[in-house]
């Protein structure tokens, strides 16, 4: 009985186990703080996070994996991949000259007929002419002069290149389908593609090998190489380059199929797998001119996802930027493009004027760029993250994927409350805590993102500016116009060490009025609350930073990279009675989220914080804040996670509360103080029995406060923050799962050679799913489409296509081929309309392809039936008038005889006429007959065609059967591969196993036998 | 020659080499342009990403940009050294290496500190000296259990040849010779601290535990000498398992080959006819001319241990003397690769030297 009883509470209590904790989750959901009641970072090297995976040992992964090291989590249960755009894959071309010829004066403005005369060479081997007006010396280079040649220093091969690039392949196999194939330096993932998506398209770059067989022979014969045998000679000799290939990643494989790709192209080619160090001292550190390379695969990190890139351009195309061939190093031949450096500063440094002026120098760069060929694209490569399957509160986002601050805040899983989160590391020596130097790499990074709440972020689904900790109004006077900033604004004076009005008189462009009542009354991680004095020592500390000098040389390049920002700082303007601070600012955008977000300076660390790392770097120079300095002048790097940097900085709030030391100038205006030295002393001992408590000093704002850092054990706890003054409850930070939007063809369209042809397409707008509740983003969606040839995979035609019908959940578009694009196509060719719709909300676009045979035009056929009938018609006409012009000079001979006989001859004449009358009616019959026969072959024709498309959609969806049949094949043979390989390593572990333990039990055995 | 002057000697031979070794180890990474070659691709991935990080400035213009980034790679080259040619900087970094001064580690250096979990600025002696205890008590410990084993288990069946013991102790050797350390670490990974859950499933961990025991130890707290000495068996005992499984077969192997061969001699057969109890013969007849070889064997090996096992420290993510020596090569750090060559060779000179003494010692023939 008893043990029935027993037994029965027990499985009662275990019944209601999940309801408990379920019911404690919720209540978690309810509080302010992070989602989750605390998550441990801890170190997973790469190849064990499927094991780690599999003993539970953590609940997500947050250091991104690559496509290759997926292998791992075969037969792993209950997780799910995160996947986000990680960086990109490129290919970079040395377009160098073999020899430069140097003419006097200014050439770059006459013909190339004249500078070939001039240097006597050919004009097809002139690659790049420059005039440097320093010298006064005009330089010519020559891709080729009789002896040897670079081919890529003609742009017709580099231009070429483009198609011998087979990017999908890459993307589906290389990369295992996690990425997505550029042939320019944005893909889909960039929420900027959308303006240039149609000059990407009209570029026509896609694999092509035969295209680009045929251009390369156009050029290199032109310039006098020959092709013997299937390989290209200049001057007796082959033609060879060198192709560097990264070997620490996938790069290798996309080397190798690029390298057979050239040598199929006709090119000797030198492959040197080389890896980080090896490869760039070849690169960089010689000159493109000595040819030690000629293309070499490059791989680029993703910055975060931005709606309007203005940064991107300069960095894979411009000259000026220092990332094409010369590097800007003196001494080296350099490629030049002088538009393309305009352009790009233009964007770079946020010279244009508005929104399309904006669009249209986009545009232009990225014309130019892509005909320029330098650097050639290849695809956005994926970073994956892990997570467990019932992990919850998750955000889509295109930018930073698990990485995301809304992701790390908003994450929990009903099945524990406290979480733990895998990475590569979790301290490493260039993991800087402190917010002047620190913060470069993910390992600070990823962490410190859980612990404070910025005053703007990125929109996780386009990369717009969005307000977090804050609310805010702008105004603007700009592009060209000022306002007057109030006499009463403040600004920091570094010379004399204090607050000062801002002089009479004092422009600026815009000025942001930021709600800071998130902020003011609240709380800091050590329970001190948030004032006016933290925001203003904030900005003085930065301000101090960059305009003292003895600080700015210090701290040289902290000061140089944040000056031109402090620069265009005009003003602030605190308003304590509405809890307004007003910043006054040389800044503008088309966009006023981005000059909200250009102005933005989040209070991270409270104001004693901040102070005591100046005194402790600046005062006493035992630490320093940059890795830079520190590696100049011999100096341990501050960082505010380490328990001896915090006991130091601690030691120092003791000597200086004894000391009686309190810095007023930086939490004093014009107006009044706004720290008492009462509550700095407080604000010092809060901060000592931070670091007494803690062992660290990382104090800041967020859904998390840091509870404890081992740098050693490479582990750190983050705790949820449940201070009831803390303004977000977990909701806040879970923007939901964005899913792209979605493009459907009712009906594929039927296309005649020469008729305009229009059909609609049905767009479902993308949609945000969030904490079970679904939402329709309808706003800003662009539909277009891409004709291409199929058999020469030629692009004919880039078009827009028309709103329709705009419903809630569906819109209709429709999309019209000219009759100019129709009667371009050949009758029974095929081609592929490629579909695409982009959205401003959601960065991904939706896309869906239709393949169509070109009908012929009826109306010709019937044209060339009839053809022999009219003939004959024309050819009885012509007859016709001559009999009647022979009886014209009938008549006339006959008039000369005689009126007599006249009559008698004229009614002879009459029954002629009525003779050729008849005739005359025979044809008109005829004509009807092949009216009747045209209208018979018309219908004849649409029945034909309906049947055609019926068979079409018929062969497509067995095409499609055929294809999932196939996929479930691949499948189950995979699965199968998977249970095989992994029962055979049981097997080897256990023979292992055994074998390891019966020669321990020998050796045992042995030693405990009695000797005789 | 007397005993002094031999051993005299071969102290100064063997001081000689190892000046050499650090000369050439210098001229190696220095003539070549190896190690700038690398420091010079640390600062232009550095330069790259500073000017990477300077985007969206409004009011500012190419030259300030351009100044910023050459003001910056210019620091970047003093504070990494590449202002001065290799021979002013290597070739004294080696002569104040040979008296014990070792120099400062660059800053450039990144994966040396990662490895010895310091941070800059640090001498390369502060790295070795953290590095050295990790590989101690991983490979030199699981080398001398090994030996001390082999030494026991090898006489029991030395005197069995052909018996199933000693057949099976040579296949054991035969397969344990073919398998590699860090790839049985794999497995023993796999199955111990994931499958079995019985040892750690984070390596890493022993720095801090030897840290702690290193504390208790100038403490003089003995509680705590003693948890702490616990905490890192807890971490240790699993490489150390490893290592031995994969070295006792071949040492096994060697010492019952040596032992074999002395069994053959006609004076074993000898005293074993004169009827000399089995215990004596072994004692008096094998052992001692048994000694010198495997002594000599087992010091070298010890000495060996040192510079620890790459592939396998990186595999239990225990970063010890051979990923220190890796990540000092791959960062082209002069600083950090001359010291372990030095103190490397050091170490092995001192052991080659305890065994000429030690061959003076226990055998006469090489006094005469």
């Amino acid at each position: 009985m008893n043990a029935h009883k027993l037994l029965a509470i027990s499985l009662l209590l275990l019944l209601a186990l999940p309801t408990i904790s379920y019911t404690l989750t919720a209540f978690a959901q309810q509080q302010v703080g992070g989602a989750s009641e605390s998550i441990t970072y801890t170190r997973v090297v790469l190849d064990q996070v499927g094991e780690a995976f599999r003993a539970g040992q953590i609940d997500a992964y947050i250091f991104g994996l690559r496509a290759s090291q997926l292998d791992q989590f075969q037969g792993v249960q209950n997780i799910r991949f995160i996947a986000s755009p990680a960086g990109l894959l490129s290919l970079i071309v040395n377009p160098a000259p073999v020899k430069t010829v140097n003419l006097s004066g200014d050439w770059s403005k006459k013909s190339l007929d004249d500078i070939a005369k001039a240097i006597g060479y050919p004009k097809e081997v002139i690659s790049q002419v420059y005039y440097d007006p320093d010298k006064g010396v005009t330089f010519v280079d020559l891709a080729a002069d009789g002896q040897n040649i670079n081919p890529f220093a003609l742009k017709e091969v580099r231009w070429a290149l483009n198609f011998i690039i087979d990017r999908d392949y890459i993307v589906n196999n290389i990369l295992r389908g996690y990425g997505a194939p550029m042939t320019t330096f944005l893909s889909y993932y960039d929420p900027s593609y959308i303006f240039i998506s149609d000059l990407v398209a009209k570029s026509g770059i896609g694999y092509n090998p035969a295209y680009a067989r045929q251009l390369v022979e156009k050029a290199l014969t032109k310039v006098g190489a020959t092709l013997v045998d299937g390989k290209w000679y200049y001057a007796g000799k082959p033609i060879q380059v060198i192709f560097i290939i990264r070997t620490e990643d996938e790069r290798r494989d996309v080397g190798d199929l690029i390298a057979s790709e050239l040598e199929r192209l006709g090119f000797v080619v030198n492959r040197q797998y080389l890896p980080f160090g090896q490869a760039l001292a070849i690169v960089y550190d010689t000159d493109p001119k000595e040819l030690k390379w000629h293309l070499y695969t490059e791989g680029w990190g993703k910055g975060a996802l931005e709606r309007y890139d203005v940064g991107t351009p300069a960095q894979m195309c411009a000259p000026w930027f220092g990332y094409m061939p010369g590097w800007q190093t003196e001494g080296y031949w350099w490629y030049r493009n002088d538009t393309i450096d305009e352009l790009t500063q233009k964007l770079y440094f946020g010279k244009f004027t508005s929104y399309d002026d904006y669009v249209q120098t986009y545009r232009k760069v990225t014309e130019m760029c892509i005909q320029e060929s330098v650097r050639l694209w290849i695809a956005t490569r994926m970073d994956i993250h892990v997570v467990r399957a019932d992990m919850q509160g998750i955000t889509t986002d295109f930018g930073a994927g698990l990485r995301s601050p809304f992701n790390l805040k908003g994450m929990f899983t009903p099945a524990k409350k406290d979480i733990t989160i895998g990475h590569l590391w979790v301290y490493t020596t260039r993991t800087i805590w402190n917010i002047y130097g620190g913060f470069t790499d993910v390992y600070s990074v990823d962490i410190e993102r859980a612990t404070y709440d910025p005053l703007t972020w990125r929109d996780p689904f386009n990369g717009e500016p969005i307000p977090i900790r804050v609310k805010y109004t702008v105004y603007t006077a700009g592009p060209n116009g000022t306002l007057t900033v109030p006499s009463d604004a403040i600004i920091w004076d570094a010379s004399q060490g204090r607050w000062v009005n801002v002089a009479p008189g004092t422009k600026a462009v815009s000025v942001i009025k930021y709600d800071m009542s998130l902020f003011i009354g609240k709380k800091w991680h050590h329970g001190v609350t948030i004032t006016w004095g933290d925001i203003l020592a904030a900005w003085a500390l930065w301000f101090d930073l960059v305009y003292n000098t003895t600080k700015a040389s210090f701290e040289s390049s902290i000061a140089g990279v944040n000056k031109p920002f402090f620069d265009t700082i005009k003003g602030l303007r605190i308003v304590p009675e509405n809890n307004t601070l007003e910043v006054y600012v040389d800044y503008w955008h088309f966009d006023p989220n981005y000059i909200a977000d250009y102005a933005a300076l989040t209070p991270i660390n409270p104001a004693e914080l901040l102070v005591l790392q100046h005194v402790i770097v600046f005062d006493m120079q035992k630490y320093s804040l940059s890795t830079t300095t520190a590696a100049a002048k011999n100096l341990p790097t501050l960082n505010l996670v380490l328990k001896d940097h915090a006991t130091d900085l601690a030691n120092l709030a003791q000597k200086l509360l004894s000391a009686g030391y309190f810095p007023a100038k930086y939490f004093t205006t014009p107006k009044g103080s706004f720290m008492t030295p009462d509550e700095w002393r407080a604000r010092l001992q809060a901060f000592i029995n931070w670091v007494n408590t803690h062992g660290h000093a990382w104090i800041s704002q967020g859904p998390y406060y840091l509870d404890s850092f081992d740098d050693k054990a490479q582990k750190a706890v983050i705790k949820a923050f449940r201070d009831p003054s803390y303004p977000f409850a977990p909701d806040f930070w879970v923007r939901g799962t964005a899913s792209a939007a979605s493009l459907t063809i009712p009906a594929a369209p039927t296309i005649i050679v020469g008729n305009a042809t229009s059909f609609t397409v049905n767009v479902i707008p993308p949609t945000v799913t969030k904490l079970g509740r679904t939402s329709v983003l309808t706003g800003g969606i662009r539909v277009q489409f891409i004709i291409k040839d199929v058999q020469t995979n030629a692009v004919i035609y880039v078009g827009e296509a028309k709103l329709l019908t705009a419903g809630a959940t569906l819109l209709t578009y429709q999309i019209t081929i000219p009759a100019e694009v129709t009667s371009r196509m050949a009758p029974y060719s095929t081609y592929q309309i490629q579909v695409l719709a982009f959205s401003e909300a959601v960065v991904v676009p939706a896309f869906a392809t239709v393949t169509v045979q070109a009908q012929p035009n009826p109306a010709a056929i019937i044209g060339q039936q009839i053809a022999p009938v009219q003939q004959q018609v024309t050819e009885i006409t012509q007859r016709m008038q001559e009999l009647e012009k022979s009886l014209a000079s009938l008549r006339e001979q006959f008039g000369t005889i005689g009126q007599q006989i006249g009559q008698q001859v004229a009614t002879a004449l009459e029954g002629l006429s009525k003779l050729m009358q008849e005739q005359a009616g025979a044809t008109r019959s005829i004509a009807d007959l092949v009216g009747n026969l045209s209208s018979q072959v018309t219908t004849l024709g649409s029945t034909v065609d309906k049947l055609r498309s019926s068979v079409d959609s018929l062969s497509s969806s067995v095409n499609k059967v055929s294809s999932d049949v196939e996929d479930l094949r691949s499948e189950v043979s995979s699965l199968r591969d998977t249970v095989n390989s992994l029962s055979s390593l049981n097997t080897y572990v256990i023979i292992l196993t055994v074998l390891v333990v019966i020669s321990i039990i020998m050796n045992i055995v042995l030693l405990l036998r009695p000797r005789k | 020659m007397g005993v002094g002057t031999i051993i005299i000697r071969r102290a100064i031979f063997l001081t000689i080499a190892l000046i050499i070794a650090v000369f050439l180890t210098a001229i190696i990474i220095g003539a070549t342009g190896y190690a700038d070659s690398v420091i010079k691709a640390i600062i232009n991935e550095e330069v790259r990403a500073y000017r990477q990080s300077l985007s969206r400035m409004p009011g500012v213009n190419e030259t300030y940009v351009n100044k910023l980034v050459g003001e910056y790679e210019r620091t970047l080259i003093e504070a990494y050294g590449l202002n001065k040619p290799w021979i002013y900087r290597i070739i004294p970094l080696a002569i104040s290496t040979l008296t014990f001064r070792f120099g400062e580690v660059s800053a450039s250096a990144t994966s040396v500190f990662d490895v010895a979990g310091v941070q800059p600025p640090a001498t390369a002696s502060d790295v070795i000296v953290v590095c050295l205890p990790r590989t101690i008590v991983m490979v030199t410990i699981a080398e001398l259990i090994t030996i001390l084993l082999a030494m026991v288990i090898a006489p029991r069946i030395a005197f069995k040849v052909g018996s199933l013991a000693d057949r099976l102790a040579v296949a054991y050797a035969a397969i344990m010779n073919a398998i590699p350390i860090w790839w049985l670490a794999l497995i023993m990974i796999f199955v111990f601290s994931y499958r079995l859950g019985i040892a750690p499933q984070q390596f890493r961990g022993v720095i801090r535990a030897l840290d702690n025991l290193a504390l208790a130890y100038s403490k003089g707290d003995m509680v705590g000498i003693f948890t702490g000495f616990l905490n890192v068996l807890q971490y240790a005992w699993l490489p150390i398992l490893t290592i031995v499984i994969v070295l006792l077969g071949p040492w096994i192997y060697s010492v019952r080959a040596v032992l074999l061969r002395i069994v053959r001699e006609d004076f074993v057969t000898a005293a074993e006819a004169r009827g000399l109890p089995r215990e004596v013969v072994y004692r008096r007849y094998i052992l001692r001319p048994t000694l010198s070889p495997i002594i000599t064997s087992a010091l070298l090996a010890l000495a060996g241990t040192l510079g620890g096992y790459i592939i396998t420290e990186s595999v239990f993510d225990w970063p010890g003397m051979g990923t220190l020596y890796y990540a000092a090569i791959q960062s082209g750090d002069p600083a950090t690769i001359l010291s372990l060559t030095y103190v490397l060779t050091l170490v092995y000179v001192i052991a080659r030297f305890i065994l000429e003494v030690l061959y003076v010692a226990l055998d006469p023939r090489v006094r005469l």
